[in-house]
């Protein structure tokens, strides 16, 4: 989109009158859509981003950002000295990696089924709500749900142990590998299931009618038309979520797995930035990280990008 | 096309409204005279200004000073504007200036006040202390202004009812960068416990001075039935008690490694507590407790509400000597039920007790003159420390016969909770559970406890942070296990001096040793 912009002018200068295709008349009504969005991302995303000199600096509040003394690297030493980096880097791309597999299959069958239920249009938004109504609560509450079911006397300790099983969940750490990720489907499968539900509903349908007629089953109807139209909406769904993979949902750590004994699985770059730097005052310390997890994004999504970009020259970003 | 040209006009109108407050935010870095008030607070800062000051011109030219400080938004949402325009009307006459209030609440405070600090905004007083928002990195960070020239000119009668002792707790490279908040700076810890499951079980209470002993009370509760939720020590111990238990004294936080112990030609030395061996006993004994199944192994865990702190065992600092002396801790009855409190050791005071709670000017400050006028009238000003703490007569709090103060059934602002951390708690109304004398005897308490040898000495962490955050990532996975006995001493312990040692640790106590050596040479 800005290498067409920039042509624009070129298109004037030449004398034609004719605007660029991203500004015809039919294209703008779009454009004006998308505005908001890319408003806000400038707002947010690119005019901030002056902030990282913060991440190579002696921060003085009386001098300001620009003045403050420069340092280098300093700022990052930290993290990567620290004796837990291997273990926190290795977590944090461990339950992402987990959080976007399981996910993306969770949320897809989700899709799937739902796309089958054309019969009750009705209780169709009754169970569209009920899916995507996690997604509005936040973690703080989450976890309070999630004592009441696997806490000391939650449903389902106090189930266990009725049958004879002594288990405690929070002082267990492995467990967590596979908890944190139910829970992250239990948040989110029905937002990114409503995405994958608009393209389904979006392909023409009497594709699937012809190949009934000519004999597909079920099966086969998901498999070879299905699916392969969701893969450009899960080739750009996952390259995003790699961007990410850095980055931990702080909330979900920090509120759920709120206990020392389970960081041996649980602790990510995150929550070991806050545990660690947290009442120093240092902006500097977390701006550093910030700045690497976010390199180290950039660095991801360019190479996955170029990776499917080479397994199928349709399935990339840009 | 005049749909087209409705769809152009409204993009642009948000382009220019998103980039004004876009555009306003960045620049504010380096520019602090922008005045930041004129959106929020306007209660009472317009009308009831002309009549209380008779000159109608000049609320207009007053300077506003923006005093930003913790509360609980709940409490005071209701009655803000009706207390703020009082507090206004005070400022005003007294000093000449309008006051804007911000409260935040505590969980966001202090990330709050780095970015509005970082940013440039205008803030003329904060909150610091040693536990929030905290006081040695601002000032090697240069956020607050030195008040030294400014105490004895603009606050001379609160800057001379402080000892220079205590004044010298502040002292950062010799200078005093916040104002101290009076309250009881004497730490002591005690025991307490809930009187009705003592009464039941028989405990002798008064005599139990070690947790040694505490573990009887233990046992008697588990034997009467009680499961180790309902008596065992609440939310867990952490470095910080032991600290106080083992009269260690901390430096430069609570919990990062490195407190002072005397040797015998009375030179303070600094160690690391986790390495110590009262540390290690406690450990083991933890440890033993929580097999005798003393411990709830959800001790550090548990969201769900506790029923009351003082149900349980615990041990902490004391806030009210009438309470010791009798040995009940009213104030912190719960339902029918009573703390029984025993307190061991003396009361003690040390540099970190006595800034546990204080105001400083900002270096985005506007007016410092105006604004060490308001930390004299918040610490000298009875009216408006009791106004501010306690809101409005007749609405939030009457006073009775006796001149002590009752809260309305639901007042409708009302922060006296962290009344500590608004002014001097000494001018304070006395509440009508309390002794009359409350103040005066917390007063004497300060006054005749022993002090640290090195009070005034401050620990500058600057040079070291990188060790200090990995060691205080390694205490935070480990301590509260080891100290609670949720970890196994013998296959844990080592691990987790090893981790420590790897982090810096070392580095720290050396750092700590020299600067206090430099203070002890300087002093003595």
């Amino acid at each position: 989109m800005v290498a067409k912009a920039a042509k624009a002018p070129k298109a004037i200068e030449k004398g034609e009158r004719k605007r660029p295709k991203w500004m015809s008349k039919d294209n703008l009504q779009l454009m004006s859509l998308v505005l908001p969005a890319v408003i806000k991302v400038f707002l947010f995303s690119y005019l901030p981003m002056w902030g990282v000199i913060l991440a190579f600096e002696d921060f003085d509040f009386s001098l300001g950002p620009f003045k403050s003394k420069f340092v280098g690297f300093k700022n990052f030493e930290f993290f990567f000295k620290s004796n837990d980096a291997a273990r926190i880097l290795s977590n944090t791309m461990l339950m992402n990696f987990l959080f976007i597999v399981t996910g993306m299959v969770v949320s897809i069958a989700l899709a799937l089924l739902m796309y089958q239920v054309t019969s009750a249009r009705k209780s169709m938004k009754f169970y569209q709500t009920v899916m995507f109504f996690p997604f509005f609560i936040s973690w703080v509450v989450a976890a309070r749900l999630l004592e009441a079911l696997i806490g000391a006397n939650g449903m389902i300790t106090s189930t266990l142990s009725r049958m004879g099983i002594q288990y405690s969940f929070y002082n267990n750490a492995e467990i967590w590998r596979i908890i944190l990720p139910i829970c992250h489907i239990w948040k989110s499968a029905g937002y990114s299931c409503i995405i994958y539900y608009g393209v389904l509903v979006g392909t023409d349908a009497t594709l699937y009618d012809a190949a009934k007629i000519d004999g597909a089953s079920g099966f086969q109807i998901m498999t070879r038309l299905q699916i392969p139209f969701l893969t450009p909406m899960i080739v750009l769904n996952t390259l995003s979520a790699v961007s990410g993979i850095l980055r931990a949902d702080f909330g979900m750590f920090y509120f759920l797995a709120n206990s020392p004994l389970l960081l041996k699985t649980t602790d990510v770059i995150d929550t070991y930035v806050f545990r660690a730097i947290q009442g120093m005052g240092n902006l500097s310390m977390g701006a550093a990280v910030g700045l690497f997890q976010s390199a180290v994004g950039f660095v991801l999504i360019v190479v996955a990008n170029k990776l499917s970009r080479l397994y199928d020259p349709n399935y990339g970003l840009y | 096309m005049s749909k087209w040209t409705k769809v152009v006009v409204a993009a642009l109108l948000c382009i220019t409204l998103l980039c004004g407050c876009g555009s306003g935010g960045d620049t504010s870095g380096t520019d602090t005279s922008k005045d930041s008030t004129g959106t929020t607070q306007q209660t009472g800062e317009s009308q009831p200004a002309d009549t209380q000051t008779g000159d109608a011109a000049s609320s207009e030219e007053m300077p506003t000073l923006v005093y930003y400080t913790f509360a609980d938004r709940s409490k005071t949402q209701d009655g803000e504007e009706a207390v703020f325009a009082k507090l206004n009307e005070i400022t005003r006459e007294k000093i000449g200036c309008n006051l804007d209030v911000k409260f935040v609440e505590v969980a966001q405070f202090e990330q709050q006040m780095q970015n509005k600090l970082a940013s440039g905004e205008q803030i003329d007083l904060m909150y610091t202390s040693t536990w929030l928002n905290l006081y040695a990195p601002l000032v090697s960070r240069n956020a607050l202004l030195p008040l030294d020239d400014l105490l004895p000119v603009y606050a001379k009668e609160y800057y001379e009812s402080i000892p220079s002792d205590w004044w010298d707790c502040t002292r950062i490279n010799g200078k005093i960068y916040a104002a101290i908040n009076q309250q009881v700076f004497a730490r002591q810890p005690y025991f307490s416990y809930p009187s009705n499951i003592v009464e039941e079980v028989g405990f002798d209470w008064e005599n139990a001075t070690t947790y040694e002993d505490v573990e009887d009370y233990f046992k008697k509760c588990a034997d009467a039935g009680y499961t180790s939720d309902q008596y065992s020590m609440w939310g867990g111990i952490d470095g910080s008690t032991m600290n106080e238990y083992y009269e260690f004294q901390s430096l430069g936080g609570e919990k990062t490694p490195g407190v002072i112990r005397y040797e015998n030609d009375g030179k303070p030395v600094v160690f690391d507590q986790y390495e110590s061996e009262e540390f290690q006993s406690y450990y083991k004994f933890a440890r033993h407790l929580y097999e005798e199944g003393y411990v709830d192994p959800n001790v550090l865990t548990s969201t769900l509400e506790k029923p009351s702190l003082f149900r349980r065992a615990g041990a902490y600092q004391p806030y009210y000597v009438e309470s010791l002396e009798s040995g009940i801790f009213t104030q912190f009855a719960y339902e029918d039920v009573q703390a029984l409190v025993k307190p061991i050791g003396k009361p003690f005071i040390t540099t970190d007790s006595v800034i546990a709670t204080m105001i400083g000017v900002t270096v985005n400050s506007k007016y410092p003159e105006k604004a060490v006028e308001l930390i004299n009238l918040i610490n000298t000003d009875k009216e408006f420390y009791n106004t501010f703490v306690y809101g409005i007569e007749g609405v939030d709090y009457i006073l009775n016969d006796e001149g002590k103060l009752e809260k309305t059934e639901s007042p409708k602002y009302d922060i006296s909770v962290n009344a500590w951390a608004y002014g001097n708690v000494f001018n304070g109304y006395v509440l009508s559970t309390d002794n009359e004398n409350v103040w005066k005897e917390q007063d004497a308490m300060n006054k005749s406890a022993a002090c640290s040898d090195v009070m005034g000495f401050n620990c500058d962490l600057n040079g070291v942070q990188t060790e200090v955050a990995n060691c205080t990532a390694v205490i935070g996975e480990y301590e509260g296990p080891l100290m609670n006995g949720l970890l196994d001493f013998d296959s844990t312990y080592a691990e987790f001096i090893q981790k420590l040692k790897e982090a810096g640790v070392d580095t720290i106590i050396a750092e700590k040793q020299a600067q206090l050596d430099a203070f002890w040479e300087a002093n003595h």
